[in-house]
C-alpha cells in the first residue's frame, strides 16, 4: 500500500461514517463570514461527503472545505466519533486535486518554494550565520553514545521568530533535557503540498521528515507548530501506520511536554513576575491551551485573565480566506483586552505572535509570547528580533538595521525587502483565494 | 572520491572534491555552492536542487525516475533535456570529472 492508497483508504472510511447530521457545520466559526450561515447543513454536508467519494460536491460545500480554519469546534459537535475536521480538510483535498488536475504538482512545489524562499529571507535578517545553523541544522543521525532525551521538531515558519525557538530549547536544557532540533524546509510535513492537492509529495515529504525525527532516537519526540502536529496527527501518522503496521510514532506539543514535566520545570520559577496576562487563546488546540494556562497559573506574581471573546482559527494565519473576519476578532480582542487593563497579551504559536506584535506600539499592554514569560520566569532571555523588525519605523530602517546581517548571508537586498513586506503584511495565504462575503 | 566542477550562472567555475556514495545535492551543500538550494533536504519535493549535467560523465547516469521527472516538470528555470535534481545523482567512481551547470533560478 503506498500512500495515497491509505489516505484513500481513511477518506472512504470517514465518509462511509458520517451520517450527514449538519451538526458539525452549525458551530463552525467560518461560515457566517463565508455567506453561509443560512446554508442548509445537511445539504454542505451532503456535498462534503461527495466531494470526498470523487464527485463535484455543491458549491456551499466547497466554499466551506475551502475556508477550514482548523478552529476544531467541531470535533465537539459530532455525536457519531466521526472527526469532522478530518472529513472536511480531505473534501477541500478532494475538491482540489479534481479542480486542478495535473496542475497540484506545480502548485504544491511553487507554494513550497515561496515558504521556503520567505523562511529563508526572513530568519536570516534576524539572526547571524551561526544561529541559523542551530535552528535548521543538517541531519545527523543519532549515535549509540548520542541520542538525546528530546528531538524538537520546530516545523518551518517558527524560524522567523528565532527568539522563540531559542528560549524553548534554554527552557527544555535548564530542566536538564538535552535537545536536538529538526526543523526548517528541509523537514516539512508537507502542508503546503497537501493544501495544494498534491498528496503524493507530501506524504514523501512528511515520511522523510518523519524518518529524520526517528533517526535521532531521542526519548521524546516534541513539536512546536499547530500546523505540522495537526498534519501529523492527522494525515501522516494514520498514513505510515496503515503503510507499515507501526503504531509507535507520535509527537508531543511542546508546551503539553512543559506541563506534564511540572515537577521539573517548578523550581526553575525562581522569579515574580508581576503581570495581568491574557492569552491570545485558539480553539485548535485545546489540550495546548490548558497546559499553557496551568503552566502560567504555576508562576508567582502572574494574574491570568480570561478575555470572553469569539475566537477562531488554529493560528492567525489561517483566517487569511477571511481578512475582514479576522480582523474583527483582532480589534474586538484588543478591546477586551484593554478594558480589562491588563498588562501582556500573551501568544501561543508563532503565526499568531507575528501578526499581533506589530500592533505592540498601538496599544497599551505589551504583546509577548508564553515562551518569554516562561522564560523570564527562570532567568531566560532572548530578544524579540522579530518585533523588532515589525515596530521599526518603516522597512528601509528595518532592512537598514539588519544591513551587516544581509551582508553576512549576501542575501540579495531587493528579494529580502519584498519577503519583509509579504511577511510584515501576512500577505502569505495559506489556504488560497480569499473566501469572505463582504 | 570523485572530482566535481560546479559551474555558477555567471560562469565561474568551482571544483570540489566528492566522497563516493553521497548525492550531488550533500556535495552543493557541503561546499556552500551558491544556487543549489536545496530547501527540502532531498525529499524530492520542491525542485529547488535543479542542475544540468552533461556529458560525457552524465552519460553513465541512470535515467530519471518518476518522480524525479514529474518534480523536474515543475522547476523554476527552463527544463533541457540534461536536467536533474541534484538530490537524486548518487556520486560513483565513473561520474569523475562530472561538470554541474547551475541554472539561473531555482525559485
Amino acid at each position: 500500500m503506498d500512500f495515497i492508497e491509505a489516505l484513500n483508504t481513511r477518506m472512504q472510511d470517514v465518509a462511509s461514517a458520517c451520517v450527514g447530521c449538519g451538526k458539525c457545520f452549525e458551530v463552525c466559526p467560518m461560515k457566517g463570514p463565508i455567506g453561509l450561515h443560512e446554508a442548509d447543513p445537511k445539504e454542505v454536508l451532503g456535498g462534503i461527503v461527495d466531494l470526498i467519494r470523487g464527485g463535484n460536491g455543491n458549491e456551499a460545500a466547497q466554499r466551506w472545505a475551502g475556508a477550514c480554519s482548523s478552529s476544531g469546534l467541531c470535533r465537539d459537535a459530532c455525536d457519531y466519533g466521526v472527526d469532522p475536521l478530518f472529513l472536511v480538510k480531505m473534501a477541500n483535498y478532494a475538491n482540489v486535486r479534481r479542480r486542478d488536475g495535473d496542475a497540484v504538482r506545480k502548485n504544491g512545489a511553487s507554494s513550497f518554494r515561496t515558504v521556503a524562499k520567505s523562511l529563508r529571507m526572513v530568519s536570516r535578517l534576524q539572526v547571524d550565520q551561526n544561529t541559523v545553523a542551530r535552528l535548521q541544522p543538517t541531519l545527523k543521525p543519532a549515535t549509540e553514545e548520542c541520542k538525546p532525551d528530546i528531538a524538537f521538531y520546530i516545523g518551518c515558519n517558527v524560524g522567523k521568530t528565532p527568539h522563540i525557538v531559542l528560549l524553548c530549547v534554554e527552557i527544555l536544557q535548564a530542566m536538564g533535557l538535552s535537545c536536538e532540533i529538526l526543523g526548517g524546509s528541509s523537514a516539512c510535513c508537507g502542508i503546503n503540498q497537501f493544501r495544494a492537492g498534491d498528496g503524493e509529495t507530501a506524504g514523501r515529504a512528511g515520511r522523510a521528515a518523519l524518518s529524520q525525527i526517528e533517526a535521532k532516537q531521542a526519548t521524546t519526540n516534541l513539536s512546536w507548530c499547530p500546523s505540522c502536529q495537526l498534519q501529523f496527527e492527522d494525515v501522516i501518522l494514520p498514513a505510515h501506520r496503515l503503510m507499515t503496521g507501526r503504531d509507535d510514532a507520535g509527537l508531543t506539543p511542546f508546551f503539553v511536554f512543559l506541563e506534564r514535566n511540572l515537577d521539573k520545570l517548578r523550581p526553575l520559577f525562581k522569579h515574580d513576575i508581576r503581570k495581568r496576562v491574557a492569552i491570545n487563546e485558539r480553539p485548535g488546540t485545546p489540550d495546548v491551551l490548558r497546559a499553557v494556562e496551568r503552566l502560567l497559573s504555576e508562576i508567582s506574581g502572574i494574574e491570568l485573565v480570561h478575555l470572553d471573546v469569539p475566537r477562531a482559527g488554529l493560528m492567525s494565519t489561517y483566517l487569511s480566506v477571511t481578512p475582514k473576519f479576522k480582523e474583527s476578532l483582532r480589534a474586538e480582542e484588543f478591546e477586551a483586552a484593554a478594558r480589562a487593563g491588563i498588562t501582556t497579551l500573551a501568544t501561543i504559536f508563532h503565526g499568531c505572535h507575528r501578526e499581533l506584535c506589530k500592533f505592540e506600539n498601538d496599544v497599551s499592554f505589551e504583546i509577548v509570547n508564553v515562551v518569554e514569560i516562561i522564560g523570564e520566569s527562570i532567568g531566560i532571555c532572548v530578544e524579540d528580533t522579530y518585533k523588532k523588525l515589525a515596530l521599526a519605523a518603516s522597512v528601509d530602517e528595518a532592512l537598514q538595521n539588519s544591513a551587516p546581517l544581509l551582508a553576512e548571508h549576501g542575501l540579495n537586498a531587493d528579494e529580502a525587502r519584498d519577503a519583509l513586506i509579504a511577511d510584515l503584511l501576512g500577505a502569505k495565504v495559506l489556504q488560497g483565494a480569499i473566501q469572505e462575503i463582504a | 572520491m570523485a572530482r566535481i566542477v560546479f559551474r555558477t550562472p555567471q560562469g565561474t567555475d568551482r571544483e570540489c572534491e566528492a566522497e563516493i556514495g553521497e548525492s550531488l545535492m550533500a556535495v552543493a551543500r557541503n561546499h556552500a555552492i551558491h544556487g543549489i538550494e536545496a530547501e527540502c533536504g532531498g525529499a524530492l519535493s520542491c525542485g529547488t536542487c535543479h542542475v544540468y549535467l552533461t556529458a560525457p560523465a552524465s552519460a553513465v547516469l541512470p535515467a530519471p525516475s518518476e518522480a524525479e521527472s514529474s518534480m523536474l516538470e515543475v522547476v523554476a528555470a527552463e527544463r533541457r533535456s540534461d536536467s536533474r535534481l541534484a538530490c537524486q545523482i548518487a556520486i560513483t567512481p565513473d561520474l569523475s570529472g562530472l561538470f554541474v551547470e547551475i541554472p539561473a533560478t531555482q525559485f
